[in-house]
């Protein structure tokens, strides 16, 4: 019993001591000063989406974003499956087509009506180039089809890529039609 | 495995050895000075060797490899005599050694017994012997002409064990002819997709013991290994995208390296472990570096268009690449340092997959003739390109082997893939292995 109370005293003790070691501690800690920094009023989305849009159509290359984690890329369900069809490239090459525009400018215009989704762009090609080369031209052409939505003014960090080069052939014949259908961007849409 | 000794014998006991091998008894010198002074002695003999060859100019055996060049010369393979082997009744010890000097690029070994005449220049013995599940195989080589023993070893180990104590003689014999390091112990990686899925696997250069090294049911690519040949570093598509791996062989673990937005490919690893890789996280796909441990990214090109497919000098000073800059794809070098660039191809419209080779003056890459892909290596001293393959297929994706006369590269024929070697300067290839799946991407281990 003697025991229990001389080991709560020195608890108690020491408990005190190093309380007050704390408020000894807080008054020799300088008082830090303010700090003031002027900040530019943010742009709003709009104004972003301009910016880009016009460095897209002079041809600069804007950084990709990081997918954020939350979002699953799907097939797009029936009803807008009429809107995301696959739009096609010559081969060996990334440019846009004429007659890929409307697919685009369609895609362009169901962002703008959904502006919290994001776009997922697969770059593919036919088998016929090499299997290394393919690779970095399917991202081109993925990047390609990025370029054009971002000058239709959506916002470069709702648009990702991601290449399969010839690994993920749509029709695995070998003829020209093949081919050509083989040579596309896919679109997924996060929900 | 243990190598017991060195062999050593006097130049007039080979000659006995020649003539009498039956009788003669091998016994294992145990004195390490009596081994170094017998090893000296058959430098010394294989050196006035060489300097005779030099100053007489005989047709005898050339010193390859010192300085590579392609010309027909290095075409002409030394001949090789293998009288069966002792205690190898079924001929299997002897197939393996046979395999590895054909496969070596540089001897052409005598097949039947009826061959083993006087006119193959170089002569190998093999005693061998299976005792209580410990493998000896004492081998011996010669110079036919003169009768010259070059050297002698004797290796033991466990049963499990006789392919890589065949192996080590095999490259013994290449180092003693050419002074340059074997190829029996280097491996080949490539992407399979037998499993339904493509995988990276990894196979013994002469086809042999085929392992699968990835399990994930999704798209794996572009594989390279470490400089030290011990891991390997791939794309994999496990996480919905493009990402380097970075693979240890040893225990199986593995970190990702490289996870950027967009594009991550290509990783290639140098000497001196810079990794160089293409990324599009700019907007672009342009060529960067980075340290071993992905750390210190640095861009290295800033051209529009596509910049891919990046491949080290030896020395790590400089990198050949792909781009489409001139409007189609053509083989570049980037001066690492300075980030100069050069055009390196100008044939075709469509030259690819460029691979520097270990001894530096050579590049190999897959060129379009004629509507069809054939593996080209261009001499980086005077410009000129060599077309190496022919037929029909697509062949694709050369890599080197360490001795920078070997390619191995993937042919598509119809529906099916197939890995092939090919001796740059006989321009011989032949299939690697067969199998069902398709095999791919080849990436030859630099040790």
């Amino acid at each position: 019993m003697g025991r229990k109370i001389v080991v709560l005293g020195i608890i108690a003790l020491a408990i005190g001591l190093w309380l007050n070691g704390c408020a000894a501690w807080r008054k020799k800690r300088p008082v830090s000063k303010i700090e003031v920094e002027v900040v530019k009023p943010t742009p709003g989305v709009e104004e972003k989406a301009k910016e880009e849009a016009l460095a897209a159509l002079k041809g600069k290359p804007l950084p990709l974003a990081k997918v954020p984690k939350k979002k699953i890329f799907k097939e797009p369900v029936i009803q807008e499956r009429a809107i995301f069809t696959d739009i096609h490239f010559d081969f060996d090459k990334s440019v846009i087509k004429p007659e890929a525009r409307p697919t685009l400018n369609k895609v362009a215009s169901w962002l703008k009506k959904n502006p919290d989704t994001h776009l997922m762009i697969e770059g593919h090609c036919d088998e016929r180039g090499t299997e290394e080369y393919n690779l970095a031209l399917g991202e081109r052409r993925a990047l390609s089809a990025r370029r054009y939505l971002i000058g239709l003014g959506i916002l470069s960090e709702r648009l990702h890529t991601i290449s399969y080069g010839e690994l993920r052939p749509l029709y695995p014949r070998h003829n020209e039609e093949a081919w050509a259908k083989n040579r596309r961007a896919h679109f997924l849409i996060s929900e | 495995m243990t190598k017991v000794c060195s062999l050593g014998l006097s130049y007039s006991s080979a000659l006995s050895c020649l003539r009498h091998n039956r009788q003669l008894a091998y016994k294992p010198q145990s004195s390490p000075a009596i081994i170094k002074a017998k090893k000296i002695g058959t430098i010394i003999i294989l050196y006035l060797y060489f300097c005779a060859i030099f100053f007489f100019g005989t047709k005898d055996l050339r010193a390859a490899g010192v300085h590579l060049d392609i010309s027909r010369e290095f075409a002409r393979k030394i001949t090789v005599a293998l009288p069966p082997f002792k205690g190898d009744a079924e001929g299997k010890i002897r197939e393996i050694l046979v395999s590895d000097l054909w496969r070596s690029g540089l001897f052409s070994p005598l097949k039947t017994e009826e061959d083993q005449s006087l006119e193959a220049e170089l002569l190998v013995k093999v005693n061998c012997s299976l005792r209580s599940d410990r493998f000896h195989l004492k081998g011996w080589l010669y110079q036919t002409s003169g009768n010259r023993f070059l050297f002698g070893e004797h290796y033991q180990g466990e049963r499990s064990q006789i392919r890589t104590i065949v192996h080590s003689f095999a490259n013994r014999i290449v180092e003693k002819i050419t002074g340059e390091k074997g190829i029996a112990f280097t491996r080949i990686a490539f992407i399979s997709d037998e499993s339904g899925s493509k995988e990276l696997y990894i196979v013994d250069y002469d086809g042999q013991n085929k392992k699968r090294v990835t399990f994930d049911r999704v798209i794996t690519t572009c594989p390279d290994w470490s400089e030290d040949g011990e891991n390997l570093i791939y794309l994999s598509y496990l996480h919905n995208r493009t990402e380097i791996f970075f693979h240890k062989l040893k225990n199986g673990r593995r970190k990702i390296l490289s996870s950027y937005p967009g594009l991550n490919a290509f990783a290639d690893i140098s000497s001196k472990g810079e990794i160089a890789l293409t990324l599009s996280k700019d907007g672009d796909p342009e060529i960067y570096a980075m340290n071993k441990n992905g750390s210190a990214l640095r861009r290295l090109t800033y051209r529009k268009g596509v910049d891919a497919s990046p491949s080290w000098s030896p020395d790590g000073k400089r990198i050949a690449f792909v781009s489409d800059r001139g409007g189609s794809p053509q083989i570049y070098i980037l001066e690492r340092l300075t980030k100069k660039v050069s055009r390196l191809t100008y044939q075709g419209s469509y030259n690819t997959s460029p691979a520097w080779a270990p001894q530096g003056n050579f590049i190999a890459y897959t060129s379009m003739i004629e509507g069809r892909f054939e593996i080209c290596v261009i001499n980086l001293d005077n410009g000129e390109y060599t077309v190496l393959t022919s037929g029909p297929g697509n062949k694709e994706g050369p890599s080197w082997a360490p001795n920078g006369r070997l390619l191995v590269f993937s042919k598509r024929l119809g529906y099916k893939s197939d890995l092939y070697l090919l001796d740059i300067y006989t321009e011989e290839s032949y299939p690697l292995m067969s199998g069902k799946g398709n095999y791919t991407s080849p990436a030859w281990s630099p040790k």
